[in-house]
């Protein structure tokens, strides 16, 4: 099994942020940000020191918690410092992107980084459709289309235009091409069987995130058994786990600082306004909905969100068993970690990275 | 596109050109527009979306390859729409237009603009002849359940036939460099009956040659996505090659 960094880059006063998502641009210092930035991408560079073999991007937005509102940039600043890792883009959001923009991206990203780059594609999270004004009811149909139309504008030869539901491109014709033939390797971050399919049916990836191994469980068992159906098996590299992490010497140790969080549970990352998040449910679900009724149960000040829970806590040696489980249950090759937790300093998060590049890497590197 | 109008009302009768019979229904006015049909299936949509815009003559072509199918074509066509007309084949039609501009390179081409639907002469694939009875539908249709008239499709051997290039066709990608009009290639995004290298040869070889990629549709593009077909048809034979400048307003809210 390998480790992979997630770059997040947050802001280091992220702690002090209201409950509600988007997040006031009043509440960013640009000399905090400039420093937040810096410390990030020295986390990943020490995270290449001591063994991680990716370091992966993420693209939220509106908040400094995960503050890559474009991963593509992120990740190009990376590569200059990190000569070695992958550079995982997990990823872009492409029902809010233009998916030519996209692909340029991906090609550029795998030439200046010499090959070493992984395209991931999502849909994200219900909050961000509307940082662009997307549909909700429309992103996972612009997902699937905006996943063929880069998979076809990094491999086609010659320029064509492209008649799509959602996209329509009279030219098309992107360079540079991409530098792994013919593409770099892509993963699908899902749970959805459609979505599963589509990744097994594409030579695809799978990346899942934030859920008990008993949930990714039978997730991974169609997408292994969809793989089987169309003739092909998934390296180890083609399953991804992306989990929270706090790792301390002891397990008593990450319980003591567990209890130090508000309520001793991380609280939500996102929340939204109560009747916000019931409509874009709905929406995205395709339910039909009673918008007065909504309303009416949804009081101002009224958030909603689901904390996504800490998946690995305790000593190196408790988090590697759990990663094991990963491994052994939902065939998890990669395992992609969110170090940045509430609270935490950046010489916090470079102890973490420390100590389990020394300690929980070598254990689970034998997986 | 959508529309509001009314579908136009074909007239039908027989052309006899060069000695053979060919059946023409003929709807609409403006720009004469010859469209080459190797199947009477699935492309209501799209011609009347073509009439609503151009002259359409819909000729039908005789199944198997025909001897001298391109005399009787150029022949038909002008006594239909005179010396001037744009040509547009699908599948076999579209290979047959092909092979009908190619001939007509040594004499002034008639043809102001070509539009290849799905044209299986260059780079074919196996698909439909390696498929069994039950699986006939699916290099034809990315989604056959969608499709209350499907019963009406001929069966396998016959589409086999109706697709499969004709023998004729296997010096075609040799002379593609020869087509002087502007040219429009449609394929289908999982069309399986042509190679993936399909587009791009016809793109790379024909001097002034434009692929149009239709999303999530198979062989039979203009049945599964009439709107998208006819869209960016309508937009080549009116711009020829500018139809890739886009003259559509931005504007929300002035």
């Amino acid at each position: 099994m390998k480790a992979s960094y997630l770059g997040a880059m947050g802001y280091s006063e992220r702690h002090l942020f209201p409950e509600a998502w988007p997040i006031p641009p009043a509440y960013h210092d640009p000399r905090l940000s400039v420093q937040s930035y810096q410390e990030g991408m020295e986390e990943c560079e020490f995270a290449e020191e001591m063994g991680f073999e990716w370091v992966s991007f993420s693209e939220h937005h509106y908040s400094g918690r995960i503050a890559t509102s474009n991963p593509a940039v992120m990740a190009a600043a990376v590569a200059e410092r990190c000569k070695k890792v992958k550079l995982a883009m997990l990823g872009p959001l492409l029902p809010l992107n233009n998916p030519v923009r996209i692909a340029e991206e991906m090609g550029m990203l795998d030439n200046i980084s010499d090959g070493r780059l992984i395209m991931g594609f999502l849909r994200g999270t219900p909050n961000e459709d509307q940082v662009y004004g997307v549909n909700p009811s429309e992103g996972r149909e612009m997902l699937f289309e905006g996943m063929d139309l880069i998979r076809k504008a990094l491999t086609e030869e010659q320029p064509f235009s492209w008649e799509g539901r959602y996209y329509n491109f009279r030219t098309v014709s992107v360079w540079p091409r991409p530098v792994q033939q013919p593409l770099p390797p892509s993963i699908m971050a899902t749970r959805s069987d459609d979505s599963v399919r589509y990744a097994a049916e594409n030579g695809m990836g799978l990346g899942v995130s934030f859920i008990p191994v008993e949930i990714m469980e039978p997730i991974a068992e169609k997408y292994f058994n969809w793989c089987n159906e169309v003739g092909w098996q998934p390296t180890p590299d083609q399953v991804v786990f992306r989990g929270n992490i706090y790792i301390a010497e002891t397990d008593q140790a990450a319980q003591d600082w567990l209890h130090t969080l508000p309520g001793g549970q991380l609280r939500p990352a996102i929340q939204l306004q109560r009747s916000v998040a019931q409509v874009v449910q709905a929406a995205r679900s395709g339910e039909e909905f009673d918008l007065r009724r909504i309303l009416a149960g949804s009081p101002q000040g009224d958030v909603v969100g689901r904390s996504l829970g800490l998946n690995f806590l305790g000593s190196p040696d408790t988090i590697a068993s759990k990663m094991k489980e990963y491994h052994d249950r939902c065939g998890v090759g990669v395992m992609d970690l969110f170090f940045q937790q509430p609270g935490l300093t950046h010489g916090e998060v470079m102890q973490e990275i420390e100590l389990f590049g020394k300690e929980a890497l070598p254990q689970i590197k034998e997986f | 596109m959508t529309t509001n109008q009314p579908n136009a009302t074909f007239k039908e009768y027989p052309v006899n050109a060069n000695g053979l019979a060919l059946n023409c229904r003929e709807a609409g006015a403006g720009l004469p527009v010859i469209f080459l049909e190797s199947l009477r299936w699935g492309n209501q949509s799209l011609y009347d979306s073509l009439a609503r815009t151009f002259h359409l003559f819909i000729l039908e072509l005789p199944s198997g390859d025909t001897e001298g199918i391109e005399q009787v074509i150029r022949e038909a066509a002008s006594m239909l729409a005179g010396n001037a007309y744009n040509l547009v084949g699908a599948s076999l039609g579209a290979n047959v237009a092909l092979r009908t501009v190619l001939k007509a390179v040594l004499d002034s081409e008639p043809a102001e603009s070509l539009v290849l639907l799905s044209p299986t002469a260059v780079r074919p694939s196996n698909a439909l002849t390696e498929l069994d009875q039950r699986q006939w539908t699916s290099p034809l249709l990315a989604y056959p359940e969608r499709h209350a008239n499907l019963a009406e499709l001929p069966g396998h051997s016959e589409l086999a036939s109706i697709f499969s290039p004709g023998d004729s066709d296997t010096d075609l990608e040799s002379l593609l460099p020869q087509v002087r009009c502007p040219t429009l290639a449609v394929f289908g995004t999982r069309d399986r009956l042509v190679s993936r290298e399909a587009p791009s040869t016809y793109r790379g070889s024909i001097p002034n040659c434009h692929v149009s990629l239709v999303y999530d549709t198979a062989h039979l593009a203009s049945a599964e996505r009439p709107e998208a077909v006819a869209s960016v048809v309508t937009d080549f034979i009116e711009n020829r090659e500018t139809f890739v400048v886009n003259r559509h307003s931005s504007v929300i809210n002035p």
